[in-house]
């Protein structure tokens, strides 16, 4: 409704505070949107059907709304995406190569549409070893580390290699395999070495709105390694 | 949305009711300023601010930190240290120490309007000079032998800790101390030994020095002697948040700093880490790259 005030004022009548300030109430209650008491600041009055409502990706796992990004996926539940990470995809476990592979599902790519601040959080768990490969051209046994890192940009090994001081390494599991049955390792990975439970969190200033993409990369220079659990999250507030 | 065009009183101006009610009629006007048009139009990112008022995010800062080899062809090398050193300071290649700077006007947090958030990893390698010298400390359990006698086992909970300072003074970035609710495990807890209860611990993560364990266990006794691993380069993270009360803060400036070698201690059901000085000499520890984040966001 728009404002009527109270009071018109006629000439040769009195002036009176009452009218006057009537009419400055009345306007009081127009501006705070027809709440008559308190006022806007002090009156929650926004409710969930006012601001603009988020979409939900389940695909990606993320919720898009007029702040930002925000969702995650991981590795669990009932249907398992267990990893492996090899040195057969990065170098062969030679000491000066540099290649990264893409630790398999942990890719994520979102659209930012307004220059926003990224926050991509990122956990996994792994067993690295044992790789006791005998081929000369390998860094020794104890070396054998893989490295995850995360990347931002299309794959591609030098995006991820650019990342490699944000590196996470887990050595190679100190003991070996046992060839009498039961076959396999014959301690835990925990007690020698070879598990790694790692975390991490890469921010970005996204300035320019595009296409945007988060993922982890692996070097590895063991011949196996198994990437037990893994989970990602994204948060982009958009500035 | 209309706008307000009518002029002030003036000096000289007459108060008449034409004048009055000129004042009030401006805001008569066909549209309305009411629930609909204020609010549930809903708001969408037009709406929004940019610049300094940024509505979540008014800033992020990130820096790479240490000695960016990661392959480890070179590193810095600290020795352990004894109650009352301060801590050393993450250093690049030079060394330098490496530091998080948020500019010349730093970040002001205010209480119940803003969050500091911080991030962080490291790459690392605690190791030790000599055969089981945690032995000398008090890292280890004394667990029964077969056949007689006992052994001594590398308890678990030996580490080198890692915290943040920061320096709310100005941005030289000269004058870093201890964040909230972290001390720097120099106050003295048990004989002469420094620590922090773990109350004191707020940014603090810790990296296991050494892997030992029993081999071969035949009913809860030891049949040979425990097997050491190194624990080999690895990575240490951190994550921590600020909520400032009761008065605001301007951040300059933020570190990572580390300590070691720790132990656990319990004393009147509080539980410590405490230093082990006796063996500090013998401990190293390794360190390479990693990056220091931080932002801050509004909570309301």
């Amino acid at each position: 409704m728009a404002y009527t005030p109270p009071t018109t004022f006629v000439d040769g009548t009195n002036l009176t505070a009452a009218n006057a300030e009537g009419n400055t109430e009345a306007l009081r209650v127009y501006l705070h949107g027809q709440i008559a008491a308190g006022d806007v600041s002090n009156t929650k009055w926004i409710e969930t059907r006012h601001v603009q409502p988020p979409t939900f990706d389940p695909i990606r796992g993320l919720q898009h709304g007029v702040t930002g990004h925000q969702g995650g996926q991981w590795a669990g539940g009932v249907n398992i995406r267990l990893q492996f990470a090899t040195k057969y995809l990065s170098g062969n476990g030679r000491p000066n190569n540099e290649t990264f592979h893409p630790f398999p599902q942990t890719a994520i790519t979102f659209d930012v549409r307004q220059p926003a601040f990224c926050l991509f959080h990122y956990w996994f768990e792994l067993e690295n070893g044992k790789d006791t490969s005998t081929a000369a051209y390998q860094v020794a046994s104890a070396q054998r580390r893989v490295y995850i890192v995360p990347y931002t940009g299309d794959f591609n090994s030098s995006n991820a290699y650019a990342q490699r001081a944000r590196g996470q390494e887990t050595r190679n599991v100190a003991f070996g395999l046992s060839n009498s049955y039961p076959l396999g390792i014959d301690r835990p990975f925990v007690l020698t070495g070879g598990y790694g439970a790692k975390q991490g969190t890469f921010m970005l200033n996204r300035n320019t709105p595009a296409q945007t993409t988060f993922g982890l990369a692996v070097h590895s220079l063991s011949d196996r390694c198994g990437l037990v659990n893994w989970g990602i999250a994204l948060e982009a507030w958009y500035f | 949305m209309s706008r307000l065009t009518q002029p002030p009183v003036l000096d000289g101006d007459d108060i008449n009711a034409a004048s009055l009610n000129d004042r009030f009629a401006q805001f008569t006007q066909s549209g309305t300023l009411d629930s609909f048009n204020a609010r549930d139009a809903a708001f969408d990112l037009p709406q929004f601010k940019t610049g300094a008022g940024r509505p979540i995010t008014p800033e992020m800062a990130t820096t790479t930190i240490g000695y960016n080899l990661w392959k480890h062809s070179a590193y810095n090398t600290y020795t352990g240290q004894s109650t009352g050193a301060a801590p050393y300071v993450v250093q690049d290649g030079t060394p330098a120490t490496t530091v998080l700077s948020l500019g010349a006007a730093g970040w002001t947090i205010n209480p119940d309007e803003h969050l500091l958030r911080v991030y962080w990893d490291l790459s690392v390698r605690p190791r030790w000079e000599g055969t089981k010298p945690w032995n000398g400390g008090a890292l280890y359990f004394t667990l029964p032998q077969s056949g007689g006698g006992t052994v001594n086992v590398f308890s678990g909970y030996g580490c080198w800790a890692f915290w943040l300072q920061w320096d709310i003074t100005s941005n030289g970035l000269t004058n870093f101390v201890n964040v909230p609710s972290q001390l720097d495990f120099n106050t003295v807890v048990t004989g002469t030994r420094g620590g922090n209860a773990l109350s004191a611990c707020s940014s603090t993560s810790v990296v296991q020095n050494a892997l030992e364990y029993g081999d071969l266990i035949d009913n809860g006794e030891f049949t040979s002697t425990p097997v050491d691993t190194p624990v080999g380069w690895t990575s240490v993270d951190g994550a921590w948040f600020y909520a400032p009360t009761p008065s605001s803060v301007t951040v300059y400036g933020l570190r990572v700093v580390f300590s070691g070698p720790f132990g656990a201690h319990n004393a009147g059901g509080v539980n410590y880490l405490v230093r082990n000085d006796s063996v500090a000499s013998t401990a190293r520890l390794d360190t390479q790259a990693g990056t220091l984040q931080a932002m801050y966001m509004r909570v309301k």
